[in-house]
C-alpha cells in the first residue's frame, strides 16, 4: 500500500549515546530531588517559599522525566 | 498530633533526636508543626535559637537534619531496590513464571478475578476442582492476595499501562518487600532509634529466611503477610504510646488486611494481647494502654468476621481465647484503678474480695478446661516450630530487628564516643598526642581533668586503635553476611520447580521443560471439559497451566477423595478401572523420573498413596502387600507381585522395558531406583498411552470406554461333555413305514375314464 514509499524510522537521538544521557539527565535529576527533600525537611512555615519551592521541583521532574525514559530505551523498552 | 510521652515508654531516648523531628517534619511539613527537635538541629547548627534557618539550599544542606533525613531516605530507597532485585535470580535464569504449586492456585483465582470481577470471584464456586465434588473458593480462601494484585492490576490498566496478570502475581512479592524494609524501619524506630531502624531495614531486605517464601514468582500470601504484619506492629506501638484512636484505629485496618492475606494473623492476635498482659503485670497500665487495646479488640474482631474464610472463629477457637481473656482482664483492672479513686480504703478491700472471689470461681472452671488445650498448643507449637523449616519465617522479622539493634549499639558505643566527646570545632583526633583527651567538655574544671584521664588510661580499652579494630570487624561481618544472602538466595532459593535445570560438566545448561511440555498438550489436545487424574501434589499445576478439571489438588481439604485416588493407583488395572469409571476419568497423569534420575516421581512417594488408601480402605489395600517378604520396597524382578501388577508401576513402567539409556546398563534399567525393573512385558487393557513428554518425565495415559461387546479372554466353556447319542428308532418291522392320509390308490387295469385324463 505505499510501504516502499515510506522511510525507516530514525531516532531523533543517537542510541549510542543513550546510556550517556542515562547517567547525566538521572544523576541530575536525583540530585535536583534531594535538593528539594532537604529543603522541605530543614525549613519551617516562616522561612518557606513557594517560588523556590516550585522552581526545585519543576527543574527536578523535568529531568527526573528524561532521565527515567532514556533508561527505558536503553534496556530496549520502547515507550 | 499528640507528642510522643517519654517517660512511661520502653524506648530509649537516643542523642539522635534531631533526624526524629526531622521525619516528623518531613511528614507533617504542611502543617508547619515542630517539636522540640527542630530547635535542638537549629542550636546544633552553631545557631542561636529564635534566629530561624538560614534559607536556602546552602543552608538547608549544612543543618545535620537535611543531611540525615536525605540519608535516611536514600538508604531506604536502596533497601527496596537491593531486595527487590535479589529476589529476580529466578526470572532472569529462566522466565517470568510462576513457581511451585499453591501460586498456581493463587494465580488462577487472580485471574479469575481480573477477568470476571470482584463479586464474581467473593462468590466462586469452581466445578473444575475435586471433580465431582467442586470447591467453595470464596469461603475457603484468604482473598488478600489476589485483591492486592487485582487492584494493582486494575490501577496499572486503568493508567493505560497493560501490563498482563501474570507480570503483576510474579512480581508482587519483590515489591512487598520492598514495603516489608521499609515498616520495619518504621518499627524499629518506634522501638529503638532511627539508626537501628536503617540496619534493620537492610537486613529484612536480604535475609534468606524472607527471601525465600518471597522470590519473584512465588506468589503466595507469605510475601505480602510480613508486610502486614510488621505495618500492624508499627501502627500497635504508635497506639499504645500515643493513646489516640486514631492510631488504633490505622492499627485495626492494617490488622484487617492482614487477617484478609494469611492465616498467620493468629499471630498477631496473640501477640498483642500478651504485650498489653505483660504491661500490666509490670506495672506499667495506664489509660492510653486501656483505650488502645479496647478499640483494638472490639474493632479488629468486627473486621476480621467479615472475611469469609475466617467466620465465627474468633469467638470460637482456643487460638482467639487469649485476646478476650485480657480484654476481660483489662476491664476489670480499669475498673478497680476507677474505683481505688472514689472508695475508701477499707470499702475497696471488701469489695475487692468479693469480686475476687466471684471471679475466682469462674475463671477456675474455664481454665481447667482451656489449660489443657493451650498447655498442648504451646508445646506443639515449640515443636513444629523446630521441625517446619518454612515457620522460620515468622522468626525472621524479630531477629532482623534484634540484631539490628545489637548492631546499633555496638556501633554507637564504638563511633559514638568520639563524636560525644568532640564538640564543635571538630578536631581531627588522629592528631592528637593524647588520644584519650576528653574534648572541651571536661576543659573548664580542671581538676576533674586530671582524673577523667587517669580513669581514661586505667579504662579497659577505648583507645581509637580498638575502635577501628572493632569497627573494621562489624562492616567484615555485615558485608560477609550481604556476600552470604546473596550467594544462599542464588542457589537455594531460586528454582521455579516448574522448569528443572541440568548442567553439564563444562558448565552448559540443559533445560528440563517436561512438566510445561505435557500441560501444554493437555491444553490443546484435549476436551475442554475431560477430567484428569493424578496425584494431588499436581493438582493446582493442571489447573493453572493445562486448564482441565482435576480430581484432587494440593487443597487436600477431602481425604477420602483422595483416597480414592491412591486406591485406583494402588490397585491392579481391573479395579483400577472401575473407580475410574465411576468418576468419570478421561485421562491420568504420572510423574516417572526413571529416565534422567529425578526423585520426586510418583513410584518414590507410590507408598504414600498406598498409606492413605489403606487408610480408607483397610480391607482392599494392605502395605505389607507392596513389600518383599524381607519387608523390602524394590521394582524389579523380586518385588512383590501386588506392586509389580498395580497401575502405578504399569503406567510408569510402560514400554520402559525396551528402553536402553546407555551400553552399560541392560534395557529397563531405572535410574532413580537403580534396579532393573521386574515388569517389562506390560500390555494395558483399559487404558492407552496419550503423551510421554521428552524426558519421559510425564506420561498421560488415556482411560479407554468401555467395549460394545465385553469379549472373553478365554475359549468360551464347553458345555456338552457327554457326546451326543445316536437316534435309535422306536419303530419295530412292523411299523417301519409310516402312511400318508388320503393318499391316491391306483388300480391296476382299470380304465379310468376321459374326463380324468
Amino acid at each position: 500500500m505505499e510501504f516502499e514509499a515510506l522511510s525507516r524510522y530514525t531516532s531523533p537521538v543517537n542510541p549510542a549515546v543513550f546510556p550517556h544521557l542515562t547517567v547525566v539527565l538521572l544523576a541530575t535529576g536525583l540530585f535536583f530531588t534531594a535538593c528539594f527533600l532537604v529543603y522541605e525537611v530543614t525549613s519551617t512555615a516562616s522561612t518557606r517559599d513557594i517560588y523556590k519551592e516550585l522552581l526545585i521541583a519543576l527543574v527536578a521532574s523535568l529531568f527526573m522525566g528524561f532521565g527515567v525514559l532514556f533508561p527505558l530505551l536503553w534496556v530496549s523498552i520502547y515507550v | 498530633m499528640a507528642e510522643p510521652s517519654a517517660p512511661e515508654s520502653k524506648h530509649k531516648s537516643s542523642l539522635n533526636s534531631s533526624p526524629w523531628s526531622g521525619l516528623m517534619a518531613l511528614g507533617n511539613s504542611r502543617h508547619g508543626h515542630h517539636g522540640p527537635g527542630a530547635q535542638c538541629a537549629h542550636k546544633a547548627a552553631g545557631g542561636a535559637a529564635p534566629k530561624p534557618a538560614p534559607a536556602g539550599l546552602s543552608g538547608g544542606l549544612s543543618q545535620p537534619a537535611g543531611w540525615q533525613s536525605l540519608l535516611s531516605f536514600t538508604i531506604l530507597f536502596l533497601a527496596w531496590l537491593a531486595g527487590f532485585s535479589s529476589r529476580l535470580f529466578a526470572v532472569i535464569r529462566f522466565e517470568s513464571i510462576i513457581h511451585e504449586f499453591d501460586p498456581w492456585f493463587n494465580y488462577r483465582s487472580t485471574h479469575h478475578l481480573a477477568s470476571h470481577g470482584f463479586y464474581e470471584f467473593l462468590n466462586w464456586f469452581d466445578e473444575r476442582a475435586w471433580y465431582p465434588l467442586g470447591r467453595i473458593v470464596g469461603g475457603t480462601v484468604y482473598p488478600g492476595l489476589m485483591i492486592t494484585a487485582g487492584l494493582i492490576h486494575w490501577i496499572l490498566n486503568t493508567l493505560n499501562i497493560t501490563v498482563h496478570i501474570r507480570d503483576v502475581c510474579v512480581f508482587l512479592a519483590p515489591t512487598f518487600s520492598g514495603l516489608t524494609s521499609i515498616s520495619t524501619f518504621l518499627l524499629t524506630r518506634e522501638l529503638w532509634n532511627q539508626g537501628a531502624g536503617l540496619l534493620a531495614a537492610c537486613f529484612i531486605a536480604i535475609v534468606p529466611g524472607y527471601i525465600s517464601r518471597s522470590v519473584a514468582g512465588s506468589f503466595d500470601n507469605e510475601g505480602i503477610a510480613i508486610f502486614a504484619l510488621q505495618f500492624t506492629y508499627y501502627l500497635w506501638v504508635k497506639s499504645v504510646k500515643t493513646g489516640s484512636v486514631f492510631w488504633t484505629m490505622c492499627c485495626c485496618l492494617s490488622y484487617f488486611y492482614m487477617v484478609s492475606a494469611w492465616g498467620g494473623y493468629v499471630f498477631i492476635i496473640n501477640l498483642i494481647p500478651l504485650h498489653v498482659f505483660v504491661l500490666l503485670l509490670m506495672q506499667r497500665y495506664s489509660k492510653r494502654v486501656y483505650i488502645a487495646y479496647s478499640t483494638f479488640y472490639i474493632v479488629g474482631l468486627i473486621l476480621s468476621m467479615q472475611i469469609p474464610f475466617v467466620g465465627f472463629q474468633p469467638i470460637r477457637t482456643s487460638e482467639h481465647m487469649a485476646a478476650a481473656g485480657v480484654f476481660a482482664l483489662l476491664q476489670a483492672y480499669a475498673f478497680l484503678q476507677y474505683l481505688r479513686d472514689r472508695l475508701t480504703k477499707q470499702e475497696f478491700q471488701t469489695l475487692f474480695f468479693l469480686g475476687v472471689s466471684l471471679a475466682a470461681g469462674a475463671v477456675f472452671l474455664s481454665v481447667i478446661y482451656l489449660t489443657y488445650t493451650v498447655a498442648l498448643y504451646a508445646i506443639s507449637a515449640v515443636y513444629f516450630a523446630g521441625v517446619m523449616v518454612r515457620l522460620m519465617l515468622t522468626l525472621t522479622p524479630v531477629v532482623c530487628m534484634l540484631s539490628a539493634i545489637a548492631f546499633s549499639n555496638v556501633f554507637e558505643h564504638y563511633l559514638g564516643d568520639d563524636m560525644k566527646r568532640e564538640n564543635p570545632p571538630v578536631e581531627d583526633s588522629s592528631d592528637e598526642d593524647d588520644k584519650r583527651n576528653p574534648g572541651n567538655l571536661y576543659d573548664k574544671a580542671g581538676k576533674v581533668r586530671k582524673h577523667v584521664t587517669e580513669q581514661e588510661k586505667t579504662e579497659e580499652g577505648l583507645g581509637p586503635n580498638i575502635k577501628s579494630i572493632v569497627t573494621m570487624l562489624m562492616l567484615m561481618l555485615l558485608m560477609m553476611f550481604a556476600v552470604h544472602c546473596t550467594w544462599v538466595t542464588s542457589n537455594a532459593y531460586s528454582s521455579p520447580s516448574v522448569v528443572l535445570a541440568s548442567y553439564n560438566h563444562d558448565g552448559t545448561r540443559n533445560i528440563l521443560d517436561d512438566f510445561r511440555e505435557a500441560y501444554f498438550w493437555l491444553r490443546q489436545n484435549t476436551d475442554e471439559h475431560a477430567r484428569v487424574m493424578s496425584w494431588w501434589d499436581y493438582g493446582y499445576q493442571i489447573a493453572g497451566m493445562a486448564n482441565r478439571t482435576t480430581l484432587v489438588d494440593n487443597n487436600t481439604w477431602n481425604n477420602s477423595h483422595i483416597a480414592l485416588v491412591g486406591k485406583a493407583m494402588s490397585s491392579n488395572e481391573t479395579a483400577a478401572y472401575k473407580i475410574m469409571r465411576s468418576l468419570d476419568v478421561d485421562y491420568v497423569l504420572v510423574i516417572f523420573g526413571g529416565v534422567i534420575g529425578y526423585s520426586g516421581d510418583d513410584i518414590n512417594k507410590f507408598l504414600w498413596m498406598v498409606r492413605i488408601a489403606e487408610g480408607e480402605h483397610p480391607k482392599d489395600i494392605r502395605e505389607s502387600d507392596y513389600f518383599t517378604p524381607q519387608g523390602e520396597f524394590r521394582v524389579d524382578k523380586a518385588g512383590s507381585p501386588t506392586l509389580l501388577n498395580c497401575l502405578m508401576y504399569k503406567m510408569s513402567y510402560y514400554r520402559f522395558g525396551e528402553m536402553q539409556l546407555d551400553f552399560r546398563t541392560p534395557p529397563g534399567f531405572d535410574r532413580t531406583r537403580n534396579a532393573e525393573i521386574g515388569n517389562k512385558d506390560i500390555k494395558f487393557k483399559h487404558l492407552e498411552e496419550a503423551f510421554t513428554s521428552e524426558h519421559w518425565l510425564v506420561r498421560i495415559y488415556k482411560v479407554k470406554a468401555p467395549d460394545n461387546r465385553v469379549t472373553l479372554d478365554h475359549k468360551p466353556r464347553v458345555t456338552n461333555i457327554f457326546p451326543k447319542q445316536k437316534y435309535l428308532s422306536k419303530k419295530t418291522a412292523k411299523r417301519k413305514r409310516g402312511y400318508i392320509k388320503n393318499k391316491l390308490v391306483f388300480k391296476k387295469g382299470k380304465k379310468i375314464s376321459k374326463k380324468t385324463v
